[in-house]
């Protein structure tokens, strides 16, 4: 099972991260890693570790915000909040993404026919 | 721009940063575990389960520094000071390596500087040295000297140089109301010589056209230390009026410090036309000019020597085979050889360094190799390789820069010893360590450093993980080729040390022979002695000045504590003047009359500096004017002339004057004292005449003082400067003093000989500690790669002293084959140096033979360390892990 698992391309996982937490309101690092397995119905080889990196860039670049608050079950945790030029940006790569997946869902069925 | 500037907060923020993430990725694991616990799963298998899932915990933290901060200065700090950790742990190493690498890099760094001012930088403060050319004449007689009708010509005529100065000297006699008069040499300068060099009085102006101007009224510019010394750093200086040789001269300004050109000690005068008839006569005089934009020196010389063509034809009396030579600064101040000299002590200097870096090299390995384990299970653990490689960089960047910056404190310390020791009282050169040297310095750090660095970065990216971690020891393996190479570069090492020790072996033998030769002279660190001179004006008559040499004299006797004191006309081991003499009833010849050093000394002379009295009598007083003439001879000159016979009642005549003078008898011998060239084993003959039967206005006074001498220094010198009005004293020191300072002036032959063996040390001190650290870094590195062997070697009850041999084995050939070709090398180097050696021979066993014995011992310093570590070697733990 582990051998088919996806490598994450680069830059997917910060607009994985921006779109969970447009969906899913303020969360912790956990809770967007665990949300993002759940949706890819682990298909992506995540090590949830390296969400932290992707965390921090996002932050520098003003697209998330984050605060230390305290969680359902009363841990300390730091939360992830988008903000308004990270839905700005989020729009944009969406788009982008859906265009360059259809691009590729179109030449890769033009080279299956041609087989 | 936002990013950037939240980057560089990160750097600056970083221990909290850290303690967030920590704290951050500890309650994402316990959130997770949770989670498994609710799915069911026990404590154990959730803990562990979340962790699996979480990844590397030092992978993610570094690629969020990564994200977070400036990668490279953040990693950088962090770098260092796990550098710093890992190197304060190895402390044998990083202290080996440190003073090795700055032995060599100061060495470089202040050959360099003595190199660059030797050849190119020349005198202080000078502009532009490398397009000056130093002209001189050529004869077919005799080099030297310039016919300044000559220069005349090439200033008007030649094209290649901006610019032509003429520089002479002339002695003045330098008389000031406040200042005793003074004997001095006048540099004599064309007026626009200072403008040339590019240096400017810093008080006052420089010479004008007008100055050099037959009839000009005198004027003066002062050195810096002149003016500070002699007229007490008066501001009005300029203006101020002293006479110079009877005549009124203004002093028009003053040099800035350390301008000493071209000689030290002196002032300077416009430049003073000679006759017609004198300017065609060689004067010793120089000139220098600038070349003009876009001419080579060889253009230049081509074009003197059309111009002196000419000149041959036009003036044939005066100018046949007259040449113009235009020189360098180094092939005319410091020898035509210089460039030659100077570059290979350049050449050996980082041939030194070279080696440094390749037994740097070997250690890097032999570290490597102990450290795989370390290094690997990092790797394991998920450290990058570039982190790894990042580290040993800045290891290898730690040690550089720590050497870097001793080396600059040792390259300043010996430029400053060199100085020292080679300044003359001729030639003062600018031995400042600028900027230059500290480029140069830093730039070679950098190469060694990149060098260094290189070697353990390959073998951290050839680490075989599997292997190393699963108890290979030799998960960095060498092959055959580069262990004989490094066998081979050690043994290069020990025959470099062994030449350099046998070199230095052989002129240390001969300075001491030359500092231990016999003077002829007993307790001269018991006299006091001072140049002593009395107004001509005063004393005119010779009965005068005895009467006041006689009562100088008998004043010191007075003095307590005083054992005997005289006078005569030189200094012992000085080098007084030779006159032609003629030796009547002796074997010389009237006609071919030889030159014979003379010496005036008064009564007492023997007692006074420690010599004996062979036959005959010394001077007495009744030695005067009007009585008949007399004379003593050393036994060196009865030797030469009276061989067997009886030298009392001899008779000889002495030249005075360019005229003969009457014959004087020979009224005693005299122990040998040394005199003119005391570096040669054999004294000169000498013939002693009465001061008092010609008494100057100058001598050197000698006192013997019964205890020591500097407890009655003060007085004397004090009944010395006024046992008369006008009296001046020179030169105050002891007579042990005085060979020192006169030692350099003696016996041009020799004069380089101290220079040579006090440099020759220190390149075999560095060289024998680098090849000692090489032949460590070999054995030791094979030490470590056979620590399995000598596991086993031990089990199977090997011995104390078989572990030893074992390891003097790996050390054998490399010192044998270095010490082979180290004495093959020094029979011939040796042979070089003869003509500086003094009393030894090239070949001199006592110095072939110990140099061996100090390089085994080094050897088997060398060798220590790696038997320590062999016998520390525990078996049950050799065996278990690797």
């Amino acid at each position: 099972m582990g051998d088919s698992k996806l490598d994450l391309l680069q830059g997917t996982l910060d607009l994985m991260v921006m779109q969970t937490l447009d969906a899913m309101g303020p969360l912790h690092g956990y809770g967007i890693a665990r949300r993002i397995e759940q949706l890819s119905e682990n298909e992506i080889l995540l090590n949830q570790g390296t969400i932290y990196a992707a965390l921090v860039r996002l932050q520098q670049r003003g697209w998330i915000s984050a605060e230390w608050g305290v969680s359902d079950n009363n841990r300390r945790a730091k939360f992830y909040v988008i903000t308004k030029a990270g839905k700005r940006q989020m729009m944009q790569e969406r788009a982008d993404w859906q265009r360059l997946s259809s691009v590729m869902a179109r030449v890769l069925s033009a080279g299956a026919d041609a087989k | 721009m936002m990013i950037a500037w939240a980057r560089i907060r990160a750097v600056f923020r970083r221990r909290q940063l850290e303690s967030e993430l920590d704290e951050e990725m500890r309650s994402h694991i316990e959130f997770a575990t949770e989670d498994y616990l609710r799915q069911g799963m026990t404590g154990d298998d959730a803990r562990r389960l979340a962790r699996v899932k979480f990844g590397s915990v030092e992978a993610s933290k570094d690629a969020h520094r990564d994200a977070r901060g400036l990668p490279l200065l953040d990693g950088l700090a962090y770098d260092l000071r796990f550098a710093v950790r890992s190197l304060v742990r190895d402390r044998g190493f990083s202290v080996t390596a440190i003073i090795m690498l700055a032995l060599a890099i100061g060495l470089n760094a202040a050959v360099f500087g003595v190199v660059n001012t030797m050849l190119f930088r020349g005198f202080a403060l000078v502009k532009h040295n490398s397009r000056l050319l130093y002209i001189q004449e050529r004869y077919t007689l005799k080099g030297c000297c310039l016919l300044e009708a000559d220069f005349d010509v090439w200033r008007r005529q030649s094209k290649s140089f901006e610019n032509l100065a003429l520089v002479g000297s002339r002695s003045i006699t330098l008389r000031d109301g406040v200042v005793p008069a003074r004997d001095l040499i006048a540099t004599t300068l064309t007026t626009n010589s200072f403008a040339l060099l590019g240096v400017l009085p810093i008080l006052g102006r420089d010479f004008a056209p007008a100055d050099e101007v037959a009839g000009a009224p005198p004027v003066v510019i002062l050195t810096f230390h002149d003016w500070q010394a002699r007229f007490g750093h008066r501001a009005d200086i300029v203006g101020h009026v002293v006479v110079i040789d009877d005549a009124p001269a203004t002093i028009i300004g003053v040099m800035p410090q350390g301008f000493d050109f071209p000689m030290h000690g002196q002032l300077w005068m416009p430049r003073q036309h000679l006759t017609e008839a004198a300017s065609h006569r060689p004067s010793a005089s120089f000139a220098f000019g600038s070349l003009a934009d876009g001419v080579s020196k060889a253009t230049a010389r081509a074009e003197l020597d059309v111009i002196n063509q000419r000149l041959e034809k036009e003036f044939p009396a005066s100018n046949k085979g007259v040449r113009a030579l235009a020189r360098t600064f180094s092939e005319f101040f410091i020898g035509p050889e210089a460039r030659m000299i100077y570059g290979s002590l350049w050449a050996a200097a980082l041939f030194v360094l070279l080696i440094a870096c390749a037994n740097m090299a070997n250690l890097a390995l032999a570290r490597t190799l102990s450290r795989s384990r370390e290094l690997s299970t990092r790797i394991a653990l998920g450290a990058g390789r570039a982190r790894m490689l990042r580290q040993v960089f800045s290891e290898s960047v730690l040690v550089t820069t720590a050497a870097g910056a001793i080396g600059w404190w040792i390259a300043r310390w010996s430029i400053y010893t060199w100085a020292e020791a080679t300044r003359t009282r001729y030639l003062l050169l600018d031995y400042t360590t600028g900027p230059g040297i500290l480029l140069y310095l830093i730039g070679i750090t950098i190469v060694v450093a990149l060098i260094l660095a290189a070697i353990p970065m390959a073998q951290t990216l050839r680490l075989e993980l599997n292997g190393v971690l699963k108890g290979d020891s030799r998960g960095v393996t060498l092959s055959g080729s580069v262990k004989r190479l490094s066998a081979l570069l050690v043994a290069g090492q020990m025959a470099l040390a062994m030449i350099l020790l046998a070199g230095t072996g052989v002129l240390a033998r001969s300075l001491w022979n030359i500092l231990g030769a016999d003077t002829g002279l007993k307790g001269a660190e018991n006299v006091l002695l001072g140049r002593v001179s009395i107004p001509r004006a005063a004393y005119p008559a010779s009965e005068e000045r005895n009467a006041f040499w006689d009562s100088l004299l008998s004043d010191l006797a007075l003095l307590p504590g005083v054992e005997a004191e005289s006078l005569a006309t030189a200094i012992p081991v000085g080098n007084p003047g030779a006159r032609p003499v003629e030796v009547e009833d002796g074997q010389t010849v009237a006609e071919r009359r030889p030159s014979v050093t003379t010496i005036a000394i008064g009564p007492g002379y023997l007692h006074a500096v420690g010599g004996r009295q062979i036959s005959g009598r010394e001077f007495a007083a009744t030695d005067r004017p009007a009585s008949p003439r007399v004379a003593l001879v050393n036994q060196s000159f009865a030797a030469q002339y009276w061989p067997g016979q009886q030298a009392v009642g001899k008779r000889l005549r002495l030249d005075r004057d360019g005229a003969r003078a009457e014959s004087a008898t020979v009224v005693g011998v005299i122990s040998n004292i040394m005199q003119g060239r005391p570096l040669r084993d054999k004294f000169v003959p000498i013939v002693y005449l009465p001061f008092r039967q010609a008494p100057a206005f100058r001598a050197v006074v000698f006192v013997r003082t019964v205890g020591p001498a500097n407890q009655m220094a003060g007085r004397v010198r004090s009944a010395l400067e006024s046992a008369a009005p006008g009296v001046e004293v020179e030169d105050y020191s002891t007579l042990q003093a005085a060979f020192a300072v006169n030692r350099d002036l003696m016996d041009l032959e020799h004069a380089e000989l101290p220079k040579h063996a006090g440099v020759a040390p220190v390149f075999a001190g560095i060289a024998l500690l680098l090849a000692t650290v090489g032949l460590y870094a070999v054995v030791a590195r094979s030490v470590r790669q056979r620590t399995r062997e000598i596991g086993i070697r031990i089990a199977l009850g090997a011995t104390t002293d078989n572990i030893r041999c074992l390891v003097f084995a790996e050390a054998k050939l490399p010192v044998a084959v270095g010490l082979m070709a180290g004495l093959m090398g020094s029979f011939a180097i040796n042979r070089l140096l003869e003509s500086q050696l003094v009393r030894v021979s090239p070949n001199d066993p006592v110095t072939l033979s110990c140099a061996p014995l100090i390089l085994i011992l080094a050897a088997i310093l060398g060798c220590l360390f790696p038997v320590r570590q062999a016998l520390r070697v525990d078996p049950f733990v050799a065996l278990r892990h690797d």
